[in-house]
């Protein structure tokens, strides 16, 4: 009735035996060229990580929508925020939420941190095809629970487009607006006060819509938030309980107060 | 042997002794579909029972753990091949037993040179409301039937299966909380597996005190798959602490 897969649990084993690999090992040479353009960052602060982004998506200087979520929830204790072309980053996202997913229900246990980090390094390396070819890279930053300590320890990582994986010690930020963003982070960190890791939930959020804000002066392929016109991020939280998402409520009352 | 039609009847014959006798003290399992989710409860000696197979999908069953195992693991790749190549909200219990399970229990049930899978099985799927609510007893040899809420019992002996499930549909009334509901299928779980009779039950505080007794030692398990979505996976496993029992 049921066979031993080639790895246990391991959904892309499953996909190939199957013959649906997600990701196909060649571009070919008339694929067209899509940019890829976009801000998302995250960064620690008092109560965990607070990983957002803008919500535009643009090919080339055409803005396509102003309502995408770049930071996907990929299990109840793991984030995406994805930077890169579309179509492949929410690929990788699909596969990573049924991968992880599919782990933990055959396995009767979740998946490390560490293999989690790792199964997204081994997606975008399996991406290189694609990425060699500038038509499919994707450079996106994962945030995930560290339960081998305790309390469960939230951390950030940070990917380079062939798959390397670096773990973010304060923050992380990727996308045409990161230089941005990861200028002011440096800043508020070494500078300001309170410094990003020592702010609480109020703090935290106004302070990453505000560099949201800023990023969207100096790139126009992010998304500024406008209160005005209803504009805002993505927001969620990854805490020792796991994700929880900011709403644009909330985070419109969090800029009003 | 098996050339001659009576000899094959007779090998499947012996078929369900064998695998009758095999399930004999098996420990049996329910689930009920309640206004805020589906609750499913084994009680088992260390060996799991209940289990979680996709996002609105829970198993329960007993037999043998090997068997149980496999059956979990063919719903389960299915499930999430189902839901990577079309949608999550594709997966439903109905086309995973009807066109996935049944047919390869069956298959394997009448392959008499086979070993037969030494299982009783118990599926459930969420729905928006209790009447949406999809309970599948899924049997040894492919056969099963469904049932859109209420409640559902696997028992190791089938003939007893009829009257627990009588007598708990109609004491069930009225229980709509988690802790009731558990409280009163765990003295289902005793009056069956202390040979109880369902036509005349021990008064709740007998059952009460013999469920507690007997399962001091043994592991209850209780999964929950709860209505209001709060993420894509409804399911929880529960402990009889957190329903204060």
């Amino acid at each position: 009735m049921s066979r031993m897969p080639s790895i246990a649990g391991d959904f892309l084993s499953l996909l190939t035996e199957h013959k649906l690999p997600p990701f196909r090992p060649n571009a070919t040479a008339g694929a067209p060229i899509e940019t890829q353009a976009t801000t998302v960052f995250a960064f620690h602060f008092a109560e965990g990580i607070l990983m957002a982004g803008d919500r535009r998506a643009t090919a080339g200087n055409v803005i396509v929508t102003d309502r995408v979520d770049k930071v996907i929830e990929i299990d109840a204790t793991s984030l995406l925020a994805i930077a890169g072309v579309p179509a492949t980053a929410f690929e990788m996202a699909r596969v990573l939420q049924t991968s992880f997913e599919y782990y933990r229900r055959s396995q009767l246990q979740s998946l490390s941190l560490s293999a989690k980090v790792r199964a997204l390094a081994r997606l975008l390396r399996e991406n290189l095809p694609m990425t060699m070819q500038g038509v499919g890279i994707v450079v996106p930053l994962f945030a995930g629970l560290d339960h081998s300590v305790s309390p469960a320890k939230p951390q950030v990582y940070f990917y380079d487009p062939l798959g390397a994986q670096f773990q973010a010690v304060g923050y992380a930020a990727s996308g045409s607006g990161s230089g941005t963003i990861r200028s002011i982070l440096s800043f508020q960190e070494s500078h300001g006060t309170p410094r990003p890791s020592e702010m609480n939930l109020k703090q935290a959020v106004q302070f990453g819509l505000r560099l949201l804000m800023t990023a969207s002066e100096f790139d126009s392929a992010t998304g500024g938030v406008n209160p005005a016109t209803e504009t805002f991020a993505t927001i969620k939280l990854l805490r020792s309980s796991g994700v929880e998402t900011i709403t644009e409520q909330q985070q419109k009352q969090f800029l009003n107060s | 042997m098996t050339e001659e039609p009576y000899r094959w009847l007779e090998a499947v014959g012996n078929r369900r002794e064998y695998v009758r006798e095999q399930l004999k003290g098996g420990s049996p399992v329910f689930a009920a579909s309640l206004p805020d989710g589906i609750l499913l409860l084994g009680v088992g000696g260390g060996q799991s029972k209940v289990f979680e197979l996709f996002d609105r999908h829970a198993l329960a069953g007993l037999g043998h753990p090997a068997d149980i195992e496999k059956i979990r693991m063919t719903a389960i790749d299915a499930a999430h091949m189902e839901a990577f190549t079309r949608a999550p909200e594709d997966v439903s219990l109905r086309r995973l037993v009807s066109f996935g399970l049944s047919p390869q229990l069956k298959t394997n049930f009448e392959q008499i040179f086979s070993a037969p899978f030494l299982v009783e099985l118990l599926l459930a799927e969420i729905g928006s409301t209790p009447e949406n609510d999809l309970l599948v007893r899924l049997h040894y040899d492919g056969s099963f039937e469904t049932q859109k809420g209420g409640i559902s019992v696997v028992a190791s002996q089938p003939d007893a299966e009829p009257a627990v499930h009588r007598w708990l549909s109609e004491t069930a009334k009225g229980k709509n909380s988690r802790t009731e509901m558990a409280d009163l299928l765990l003295q289902a779980w005793w009056c069956l597996t202390a040979n109880k009779s369902f036509e005349s039950v021990p008064v709740e505080e007998e059952r009460r005190q013999g469920w507690r007794e007997l399962a001091r030692d043994k592991v209850v398990e209780l999964g929950w798959l709860a209505r209001t979505p709060t993420r894509p996976a409804r399911y929880e496993p529960l402990t009889l602490a957190q329903l204060d029992l």
